[in-house]
């Protein structure tokens, strides 16, 4: 029972945030730019990748094949997590021993 | 003698660094679904969810305590990690969201069909980008309870291992 109603208290936080977003985000463009930009185009006719030679219809790169053109945000598979990694580990060595240092030093108590 | 009250702490924490760590590698190897494939990167998002909110379970307490005092006498560095944690679960609920929004693989296995929209996937590239940024400062804030944890739970067992004690002579007891 406590459990239950711990996990309908996150429930209920998470509908606030979702709720909230869904009123921000326009809902116009929640309809894919329906009121001015038109929607992009996500894959290729066959006509197109027949007379294209970019890389969305190329053999030696198939992981492009369908998706959309002009700069994926997700491209770079296992190139993303590295990065990703390394963004953390440099947040953590800035942040957790830049803290450690000051708690040295003494200069700031509330740390 | 190690008390009962030790030994539930000790598995409580066990348990905390186990989801902790099946979360971080989750959320890194979630963040690239094109060395993954859209399924696993979406099923794993599912799971990630669930293990999100276990988390938030385990450590339900804390956030009771804090939630309580914030605008009371606390210290700084609790109510930074506070605020960080709300700006992280707001995060985490936009990065959900919006990938059940574009799913590929998931949603459409339930038998909907939700409209194709660029909106929605750019906010989800934001956010997973936000969020990298926003667990690197919550592992930062956390740093030593993670290499004190680490120490006794993932290297600890496995230099044990390598390096097990010579078999005592046998003491002469005549």
């Amino acid at each position: 029972m406590k459990l239950l109603g711990r996990i309908l208290i996150i429930a209920l936080a998470v509908a606030l945030v979702i709720g909230s977003l869904v009123a921000i985000v326009p809902s116009s463009s929640a309809a894919g730019f329906a009121g001015g930009r038109p929607e992009r185009q996500l894959t290729i006719d066959s006509e197109q990748a027949a007379g294209s030679a970019d890389q969305s219809a190329s053999t030696a790169r198939p992981e492009f094949g369908g998706r959309e053109r002009g700069g994926d945000h997700h491209e770079g598979g296992f190139g993303h997590i590295i990065r990703n990694a390394g963004i953390m580990a440099l947040i953590i060595a800035l942040v957790a021993f830049g803290m450690r240092r000051l708690r040295r030093r003494r200069d700031i108590v509330w740390l | 003698m190690q008390t009962a009250t030790t030994i539930k702490k000790g598995n409580r924490t066990k348990t905390n660094y186990v989801v902790d760590l099946v979360i971080g590698i989750s959320f890194l190897i979630a963040t690239a679904p094109n060395a993954t494939g859209e399924p696993i990167h979406e099923w794993l998002s599912m799971g990630l969810a669930v293990m999100v909110v276990t988390h938030l379970l385990l450590h339900w307490q804390w956030i009771v305590a804090i939630t309580k005092k914030i605008f009371r006498k606390v210290a700084w560095q609790q109510r930074i990690n506070y605020i960080l944690n709300i700006g992280l679960f707001i995060d985490m609920t936009i990065i959900m969201f919006t990938g059940i929004m574009i799913s590929k693989t998931v949603v459409p296995l339930l038998g909907l069909e939700l409209p194709n929209n660029m909106t929605w996937r750019s906010l989800h590239g934001l956010a997973s980008d936000a969020g990298v940024f926003l667990i690197g400062l919550h592992l930062a804030l956390h740093w030593d309870w993670i290499v004190r944890t680490s120490k006794r739970y993932l290297i600890q067992p496995i230099t044990k291992r390598f390096h097990k004690p010579a078999p005592q002579l046998a003491t002469k007891e005549q």
